[in-house]
């Protein structure tokens, strides 16, 4: 049986980030990537043209023509940089945790395009993160890195590779409605090369997720690309998605 | 002849006050009906009879927490500040010794010997058996039709989807507004933690139709319902209303429903009271 562990004093910071990019255990570190031009490909829709905005604050949100954004900075230093439409650069150094992307609200089942044209240093997760409410599901989608820890459900095959599906149960901790007990879905792939336009297919992760998940799918929230690294890590991302 | 005249008043005055029942001190009597003027609720065109009750004006404090149970479990500390970190439970058993403290009927039977058998829920390792005293006038938790009822504006109501407001900044602490600056982008509990939110103290935003503060938002608030969410087999906790410092905008909505386990906690979890009229 497990407990209800929420922690008596909040604003201390303590492992129960389920809330982002809890990337429970094997943090893999894809290090020495290369770091190569963007070839930003065009998206259909949501791409917008010329330069948005130019190197935002260290750490803030907003919403840039239609696309919204965050950057989440612990220690060390961090910035993000906005190109056009879904195309976003973060630069980091020695920072114990950044978490930054772009993304929809709401989220679908759509297949999410992506080209991370450089990636240098060290990282933790790049991929496509989201939540839904009723269930309330919080989901990840490793396409570098690796997002694992609860129990292995099984493997999909999606956009011509292999993906492994783990679910742990949260209990008692933050989220989008506040305090809940949920389920996360974590698919982690982990081999995306970068500099090429690559989809993630979310219908495939979604139906295996329905299927085996045991817990449903739920109304679709925000649903975003990002990065997130932690632990003492510096690097650089440059990329689009669509 | 003058001195007469003000006996005569004075016998006027209490017999009135008399033929009334005064509302207790920070609560509002909300007047009952069958219907729901509040066409965002989810009751809205169902046949639902809400009785008149008073219902508390704001939040539990930690003040009237520690009042009554004589510790304050709360993650953030202030007289002021509604009291969270409290399990269904904990609620419940606040009602009871309080209607004890203040000479009221007990409106709960809690039996903690016995397991409640509908509770299949392997998380709540306390399970107590809770039934309710129906005539008592003693203090209890407002079922959720009554909240949402209340929240909505009662009969008064103008079908806002927050408790007093169609304007969530307006009615309700939650997730954007409840730190050192606004919030924008994606709700990351990262940043909120970062953005140092946390409650606030009751009764700060503007108050609904009925005058009731913070149904919308600062702690979510317990109900006496069950909740079993679509795709589980069994209840799996009890309702949450109002949404609270933590959550997204649409949790403050009056319609939003959610459970948590009965034994669940949380720095955004806490109730307000309510009594028969």
């Amino acid at each position: 049986m497990k407990s209800n562990t929420f922690l008596p004093e909040v604003t201390r910071k303590v492992i129960f980030g389920a809330a982002t990019f809890m990337l429970v255990a094997t943090a893999s570190i894809f290090s020495g990537c290369n770091k190569k031009s963007t070839s930003a490909p065009e998206a259909a829709g949501e791409r917008q043209s010329g330069f948005v905005k130019d190197d935002a604050t260290t750490e803030d949100q907003g919403t840039i023509n239609g696309w919204f954004w965050s950057l989440y900075r612990e220690g060390g230093s961090a910035s993000i940089t906005h190109g056009s439409g879904g195309n976003f650069a973060i630069s980091y150094s020695n920072v114990n945790d950044v978490v930054g992307g772009k993304g929809w609200n709401p989220g679908s089942a759509r297949t999410v395009g992506y080209n991370v044209g450089a990636l240098s240093g060290s990282y933790n997760f790049v991929g496509v993160y989201g939540w839904t409410t009723n269930p309330l599901i919080e989901y990840y989608v490793a396409e570098k890195g690796s997002v694992t820890g609860g129990t292995y459900i099984n493997s999909i095959s999606s956009d011509g590779h292999s993906y492994s599906f783990y679910k742990q149960q949260r209990v008692n901790a933050p989220s989008i409605i506040g305090t809940a007990t949920f389920w996360q879905y974590k698919d982690t792939w982990g081999g995306a090369p970068t500099a090429q336009n690559r989809s993630v297919n979310m219908a495939n992760h979604i139906n295996n997720w329905r299927s085996r998940g045991g817990q449903g799918f739920g109304s679709y929230n925000y649903m975003i690309f990002a990065l997130e690294a932690w632990g003492n890590k510096s690097g650089y991302i440059n990329a689009t998605t669509w | 002849m003058s001195r007469l005249l003000i006996q005569v008043i004075t016998a006027m005055v209490v017999a009135s006050a008399c033929s009334q029942k005064k509302v207790p001190d920070n609560f509002v009597l909300v007047n009952g009906g069958e219907t729901f003027k509040n066409t965002k609720s989810n009751y809205y065109g169902k046949s639902v009879t809400i009785p008149d009750f008073y219902l508390g004006k704001y939040e539990v404090t930690q003040k009237e927490w520690l009042e009554v149970m004589g510790n304050n479990p709360s993650a953030f500390k202030g007289h002021k500040l509604p009291v969270e970190m409290v399990s269904w439970y904990d609620c419940v058993e606040y009602c009871n010794k309080r209607s004890i403290k203040e000479g009221l009927q007990p409106y709960y039977n809690i039996d903690r010997n016995k397991k409640d058998a509908y509770n299949t829920n392997d998380l709540d390792s306390i399970k107590w058996s809770v039934t309710i005293n129906e005539k008592a006038n003693g203090y209890r938790l407002p079922t959720e039709a009554e909240w949402e009822y209340a929240a909505g504006g009662g009969q008064l109501s103008k079908s806002y989807t927050y408790s007093g407001s169609n304007n969530v900044d307006e009615a309700a602490w939650y997730w954007k507004n409840a730190g050192n600056k606004y919030l924008t982008g994606y709700w990351a509990w990262k940043l909120l933690e970062k953005n140092n939110n946390k409650t606030k103290p009751v009764g700060s935003k503007y108050p609904n139709e009925l005058g009731l503060y913070d149904m919308s938002g600062n702690v979510r608030e317990w109900c006496w319902d069950w909740q079993q969410p679509e795709g589980t087999a069994a209840p799996q906790g009890r309702t949450w209303k109002g949404g609270g410092w933590i959550g997204a905008d649409f949790c403050c909505a009056s319609s939003f429903r959610a459970s948590l386990e009965a034994n669940g906690k949380g720095p955004d979890q806490g109730f307000r009271v309510c009594r028969g009229k």
